[in-house]
């Protein structure tokens, strides 16, 4: 997955509704299962609701799942913490339908997954936070941008720096001759280092 | 038989016609498109449910019952479910349904006019507004009325009420004539959800959770912004008995280039009570006095994040002692 490219978009990590800072709400509100009672594809589905979904339910009382078969529902009417449907369809492929509480709904095949299968993708999607997925950027970078190079070539070609760590680094850096006209002012350059570069900006500030 | 012929439609614009009749497979195909989006099935490849909101496919047979209960546990809150269901009902469905009755010539008489949550939605906003002053006020100590009141408007306006509301999931819950929920409709079913809550000390912990956490990460002067911080300043210095601030140049540079910068600094009886750059010395002279006020209010850039369990002081101080001395 190349970082440029637009298949994800990139965000920063966040929460909805700062979830977690107060209280923490389980962001999976609705769970519907669609299957089919015979078709092979389905038997993982099929598996998963025998054996899984009542323990699910049992643990986790704030997700709706519906039930729609009548056998399940006796189990359901046992259990008041679940109320629950299936959707069963004949012959077509099982399906999961995840709801968030921020609206957004994750769709997901589940054709011919096992019992295990099915389990992990909900147990995903019960941890989830429903946001649209996102390629992390980060608050930091280790690399200045073109247009704090074009600001501090003048710094990094002269020995401008009375710390001398600091101007190896730079002059490591950038092993160019000055290419550019001189800086206005020494301090305005020092106060550009301090702003733009994270590790430079703490140990200048640090220093001077 | 629609969905028989638009299939046939879609059908023809994608094989025959579109070579044999361009205009009209285009029209036909800019119609099947146009439908699509009225009835939100537009595929957008990014973040459907911004640009069309769809109604849950499930929602057409929603256990109304389970809902309700899941929701509370969600929340971690027990909701008596006969006051959650009246705080989720809004007045315009009761009157809707009287509507729908009359014109089916059905009888209302056991339909309740006074079943909607006006009332709870009354003592949701006085509960609610009175405990976030109190919390608001224990949480910035010195700062001053306005700026609590204004940061109370904030947390109690319809945009910062219907975003919880929202997110806490009771958009297909709510019983009213508009789907979606309005804003305003939203911010008024979170209201009359805390008043359907049992107990005062179970509402507080409730809003704090929930509500007054919309604080986290805002700048405080942006909701807040003084109109004139010079004056203030120097009102709030008179009030305490000091002499009026002195704005001076602490240090200049790179005058008349594009990053001139001016450093002035707020002087009262010769001490220097905060300071601030910009790119004119007016600018400048401005973010210092922003600067005092900061520091005057103790919300300065380095002040530690907020609290959220704090103590808030109880709405009749007299009667929390006596409680506290039984």
């Amino acid at each position: 997955m190349t970082s440029s490219g637009p298949i994800l978009k990139s965000g920063y990590l966040k929460a909805p509704l700062y979830n977690g800072v107060g209280r923490f709400v389980c962001q999976l509100q609705r769970l519907t299962l669609k299957f089919c009672k015979e078709h092979g594809g389905s038997r993982g589905v099929r598996d998963f609701i025998e054996q899984d979904l009542l323990n699910f339910a049992r643990r986790n009382p704030g997700v709706v799942i519906d039930f729609i078969e009548q056998d399940l529902l006796n189990f359901a009417r046992r259990n008041p913490g679940v109320v629950m449907y299936v959707k069963p369809r004949r012959h077509r492929s099982p399906v999961l339908k995840a709801e968030f509480l921020n609206g957004e709904h994750h769709w997901l095949s589940l054709h011919s997954m096992d019992r295990e299968e099915v389990h992990r993708w909900i147990e995903l999607m019960r941890t989830k936070s429903g946001e649209q997925m996102v390629r992390l950027r980060k608050q930091w970078r280790n690399y200045p941008l073109k247009q704090e190079k074009l600001n501090l070539l003048p710094i990094s070609s002269r020995s401008y720096l009375p710390n001398k760590r600091i101007s190896e680094y730079w002059k490591k850096m950038f092993l160019v001759k000055e290419a550019f006209p001189l800086a206005q002012s020494r301090d305005l350059s020092i106060a550009m280092i301090s702003r733009v570069h994270p590790v430079l900006g703490l140990l200048s500030e640090k220093r001077y | 038989m629609a969905n028989t012929l638009r299939q046939y439609l879609k059908h023809l614009t994608h094989r025959k016609l579109l070579v044999t009749y361009p205009v009209v497979a285009v029209a036909i195909g800019l119609g099947l498109y146009m439908e699509r989006v009225e009835s939100g099935r537009a595929v957008s490849f990014h973040n459907k449910s911004h640009l069309f909101y769809k109604e849950p496919s499930s929602s057409e047979n929603l256990n109304y019952d389970a809902e309700l209960y899941a929701f509370g546990k969600r929340l971690g809150e027990d909701f008596d479910p006969q006051i959650l269901r009246l705080a989720l009902t809004h007045k315009s469905h009761i009157e809707a349904e009287t509507q729908r009755r009359r014109s089916l010539g059905v009888s209302d008489a056991d339909l309740n006019t006074d079943q909607h949550n006006g009332l709870l939605l009354k003592a949701g906003r006085t509960f609610v507004s009175s405990y976030l002053l109190r919390h608001l006020q224990a949480a910035f100590p010195a700062f001053p009325k306005e700026g609590i009141s204004s940061l109370n408007g904030y947390l109690m306006s319809d945009d910062a009420l219907s975003v919880v509301s929202f997110h806490l999931g009771v958009k297909d819950l709510i019983l009213c004539q508009e789907y979606p929920p309005s804003e305003t409709t939203l911010a008024d079913t979170f209201l009359a959800i805390v008043a359907a809550l049992n107990g005062d000390a179970v509402r507080e912990r409730f809003i704090r959770d929930f509500l007054v956490t919309q604080l986290c990460g805002k700048n405080v002067y942006e909701i807040w912004n003084p109109a004139d911080p010079k004056k203030l300043v120097t009102e709030i210095l008179l009030a305490t008995r000091k002499s009026a601030p002195e704005s001076r140049l602490l240090r200049k540079t790179a005058v008349n280039t594009l990053e001139a910068n001016f450093n002035v600094g707020i002087y009262c009886d010769q001490r220097l009570i905060g300071y601030g750059s910009g790119e004119t010395a007016t600018i400048a002279e401005n973010s210092a006095f922003v600067d005092v006020l900061r520091r005057m209010f103790r919300l300065d850039d380095s002040r530690s994040p907020l609290q959220f369990p704090i103590e808030v002081e109880s709405p009749d101080p007299i009667h929390a002692r006596l409680q506290a001395r039984e």
